[in-house]
């Protein structure tokens, strides 16, 4: 009788068909063993009652679908977002809302630096500050002696100091592309794209490629993942060499570890035979807290930064395409090999002709290997259209939208890279499930914050910073944005029967909400605050 | 200070022959010791008795040159490299089939260890044509031809004689001054290490095919001094025929630019203060004028 616990809530939001809101949930080893009112648990000889969470709202523990573990490692670095942001230690940090306040916020860490160490910082976005953009001579007054680096939120930009700007060794002489300059032909401190940061960055020892690798990146990420409840996330690209998976293996089933971790294996670093032979002994790593068995391909790089694969007409400003990760027939050999070998894909598609690509060569691997329930995805998927949705829904495939694209990205996207007709459409979660086709949302922190209930107010309202509701057609219910970030997380990554939902028989995996996201104004969801998570029955409030 | 590293890169189509020529180079001695980053090990096929130790990611010949795979990020490649304690004499890298190498040449242009060399793009005479139309991949062929400093016939005993030469003027109107080799011709190493700046040097064309007089050339050296605008505007495309100019001016009142031109696109920006102007300028012969270039450049 004791090894039942007896959680009272003030609702419990289920995603169960047969019993959508229930008042208690009765767990039991880690798992759901009855729900329902008061006397749920009493066919199973009652419980024993706990009311920690008698005044929240339960819901099942939210599943990021598409994110990286680089959202945690990021926070070693200095923030300079324009929103407010927890840390993986819990402390909230204000958005800067100025460049004065960058400014000061860079000097206080400044201080604290120790002599000769770089400078660097991230999350800064000019986006939301309209005023003068930032240069070189804004952080000439953080230190006229440290190198400092500020990376852009899109990861394609970075501001630098006079220093910083030595160090890379630009100068008025240098015939950089990337290097942008003030009128007077001097670099103005910008440096745009990989390869104008490139000098400085491994200079300054910016390291954003193996900072995810070590153990408090693990767990801090973790950590950021509980504070917005989440209980599951995909680590939606994971090289997992050799060397890491003891820490790995040690990090993920220590009861401190707060999540379920699902990485999706990098399909793109080695051939795909090779990656199809690696998989089983991976697979059998997988525990409680751990699930090895996807993989992750990539076809084109992003919108906005250009590299995305756009079919007829292409970007609106005549920006010309694209670049492919990997020639289409090599990308479609890719596909073959590891849908044959029964594999989950998880492919990153963010240009209609990359979606397209990818959809031709699950038809052509399907054609040889028919695999029902393969649950292949298309990441990103942001220009999917109505034809690909049909096609998409013949073959089986599910998509992850972005979601957060049209908070963060939908201005530049409207003005710049699509136009308002494409715009619209973009990362089209009404016509998925208008389609029939199995839907999730997310975040892609640490590129947008990690938050599902953001991502899912997002999808709801479609709204952008100049006030544009960037779809009105597109827009879905709070009912079905929930599901997208339970259920519909759960069934990407083929979790459904075990997670997503408070029933009988799963995992006693909860988000612990402050409200009802389902009674708030839809613009107001974002605003639920969350309180913590259970996670196999253990509570975990913050 | 270490002296930068210059680097190849060799991009084409898949079949194009990239790794035949690669496996052709490291073969042949080279009196330098060479880095290669593939893609994948998968077609390299270098003979055994040349390799001295094989891992997982790298292989190790007897003339020190050494192989490595790039694994999940090229720019972590590269600085594992630059940060290794024995550089070698030489980087290579063999891109994927689609890639851009222009924006693979950015990274040696940006970093100050490295120096951009020479891009050589192969193309395969059997399947260039048709892949050129492939929706999916024509505009990634084009810019890897654009990109280039020499382009690299292969195949071409699978196709009539006459196919080779209308395909060399072809890419003769794509990419207007550039060299083009047919086959690996024992001296390839050369070309594809070269020891010039990267600028197309259209004085030191090695034509293979009859077509030299297609081009035509200005180049200047000296003390002569013009200014931005008026060259911007000498060089305008439909008044002078210039289809590229590279190289940096003086203007009368001491300012020196950097410019640069390609088609319609100008680039210029101060640089400090020198005291000459350097220009090459190409056009296509019959429609080329380098009176108009050497107006300019007269008065010194």
């Amino acid at each position: 009788m004791s090894n039942i616990t007896l959680f009272q809530a003030r609702k419990i939001i289920t995603m169960d068909p047969n019993q959508p809101t229930a008042t208690h949930v009765a767990v039991k080893d880690g798992r759901i063993l009855a729900v329902g009112g008061a006397d749920c648990a009493d066919f199973w000889g009652g419980g024993k009652l706990d009311k920690t969470l008698a005044d929240t709202v339960l819901m099942p523990g939210f599943v990021e679908g598409h994110a990286h573990l680089m959202a945690g490692a990021i926070w070693r670095y200095t923030y300079t977002g324009f929103y407010d942001a927890r840390d993986p230690k819990g402390k909230i940090w204000a958005g800067m809302k100025t460049i004065d306040a960058v400014i000061a916020s860079l000097k206080a860490a400044e201080a604290k630096l120790p002599e000769g160490e770089a400078l660097c910082a991230w999350g800064f976005d000019p986006i939301f500050l309209p005023s003068e953009r930032l240069n070189r001579k804004h952080l000439d007054q953080v230190s006229a002696t440290r190198p400092i680096l500020v990376l852009h939120s899109n990861g394609h930009l970075m501001t630098t100091n006079s220093k910083g700007l030595e160090l890379a060794g630009y100068d008025r002489n240098t015939n950089v592309e990337g290097v942008a300059r003030f009128a007077d032909g001097t670099p103005n401190g910008e440096l745009q794209e990989m390869a104008a940061m490139f000098p400085l960055s491994r200079r300054a020892k910016f390291d954003l490629r193996t900072i995810a690798r070590t153990e408090t990146a693990l767990m801090d990420y973790g950590k950021l993942a509980q504070f917005v409840g989440v209980t599951t996330s995909a680590d939606l690209v994971a090289e997992l060499p050799d060397d890491d998976l003891d820490q790995l293996l040690r990090v993920t089933k220590s009861a401190e570890f707060p999540i379920r971790l699902v990485p999706a294996l990098s399909g793109i670093t080695a051939p795909p035979e090779e990656i199809v032979a690696r998989m089983p002994g991976l697979k059998k790593l997988s525990h409680d807290k751990l699930k090895i068995g996807m993989v992750k391909l990539m076809t084109d790089g992003s919108i906005q930064g250009y590299t995305s694969r756009m079919k007829w007409p292409g970007h609106v400003n005549g920006a010309p395409n694209g670049i492919w990760n990997a020639p289409p027939e090599v990308m479609a050999h890719m596909i073959e090999v590891i849908h044959a070998a029964g594999i989950q894909v998880h492919i990153h598609t963010n240009g209609d002709e990359a979606s397209e690509v990818a959809i031709n060569g699950f038809q052509a691997a399907m054609r040889k290997y028919p695999n029902a329930d393969h649950r292949h995805t298309l990441q990103h998927g942001q220009m999917i259209n109505e034809a690909q949705f049909r096609r998409i829904k013949a073959l089986g495939l599910g998509v992850n939208l972005f979601a957060n694209h049209i908070w963060y990205f939908g201005d530049k996207h409207y003005e710049v890279t699509q136009g308002p007709d494409r715009a619209i459409r973009m990362d089209a979660c009404r016509s998925a499930l208008n389609h029939g086709v199995p839907l999730t949302i997310h975040s892609d922190a640490p590129v947008t914050p990690l938050n599902p209930l953001f991502t899912a107010w997002c999808a709801v309202n479609r709204v952008t910073p100049q006030g544009r509701v960037l779809g009105e057609y597109q827009r879905l219910t709070v009912s079905e944005a929930l599901h997208c970030i339970t259920l519909g997380g759960a069934y990407s990554m083929h979790m459904d029967g075990d997670i997503g939902s408070i029933e009988t028989g799963k995992r006693a995996d909860f988000a612990v909400l402050g409200d009802d996201p389902l009674a708030v104004d839809p613009m107001s969801l974002k605003d639920v605050p969350v309180l913590g998570t259970v996670l196999g029955g253990q509570v975990q409030l913050l | 200070m270490k002296s930068p590293l210059p680097l190849t890169v060799i991009s084409g189509y898949l079949g194009a022959g990239k790794t035949t020529l690669l496996n052709a180079v490291l073969a042949r001695p080279l009196g330098q010791v060479i880095t290669v980053l593939v893609n994948d090990f998968g077609e390299i096929a270098i003979d055994e008795s040349l390799i001295v130790n094989k891992t997982g990611d790298t292989i190790a010949l007897t003339n020190g040159c050494v192989c490595c795979t790039i694994g999940g990020d090229l720019y972590d490649a590269i600085d594992r490299i630059l940060a290794a304690p024995n550089r070698p004499d030489r980087l290579v890298i063999e891109t994927s089939g689609v890639a851009d190498p222009a924006k693979i040449m950015q990274i040696a242009q940006a970093e100050p260890d490295l120096r951009a060399d020479r891009t050589a793009t192969l193309i395969d005479c059997l399947n260039f044509t048709a892949n050129l139309r492939d929706p999916y991949l024509g505009d990634s062929l084009l810019r890897q031809i654009v990109a280039a400093d020499i382009l690299i016939l292969t195949k071409t005993d699978l196709v009539a004689a006459g196919h080779v030469d209308d395909l060399v003027d072809q890419l003769a109107a794509t990419a207007p001054g550039i060299t083009v080799h047919t086959g690996f011709a024992p001296d390839i190493t050369g070309a594809l290490f070269g020891l010039a700046d990267r600028t197309r040097q259209p004085a030191t064309h090695t034509h293979d095919h009859d077509h030299g007089t297609q081009y035509a050339t200005f180049s200047y050296a000296g003390t002569a001094r013009t200014d931005p605008e008026t060259l911007k505007t000498a060089s305008l495309p439909a008044a002078s025929g210039c289809l590229r100019l590279k190289g940096h001016i003086t203007t009368p009142g001491g300012q020196s630019f950097s410019v640069q031109r390609a088609g319609l696109q100008w680039q210029c920006h101060p640089i400090n203060a020198r005291t000459d102007s350097q220009l090459v300028a190409i056009g296509i012969a019959d429609r080329f004028r380098p009176d108009h270039f050497a107006a300019l450049f007269a008065s010194d």
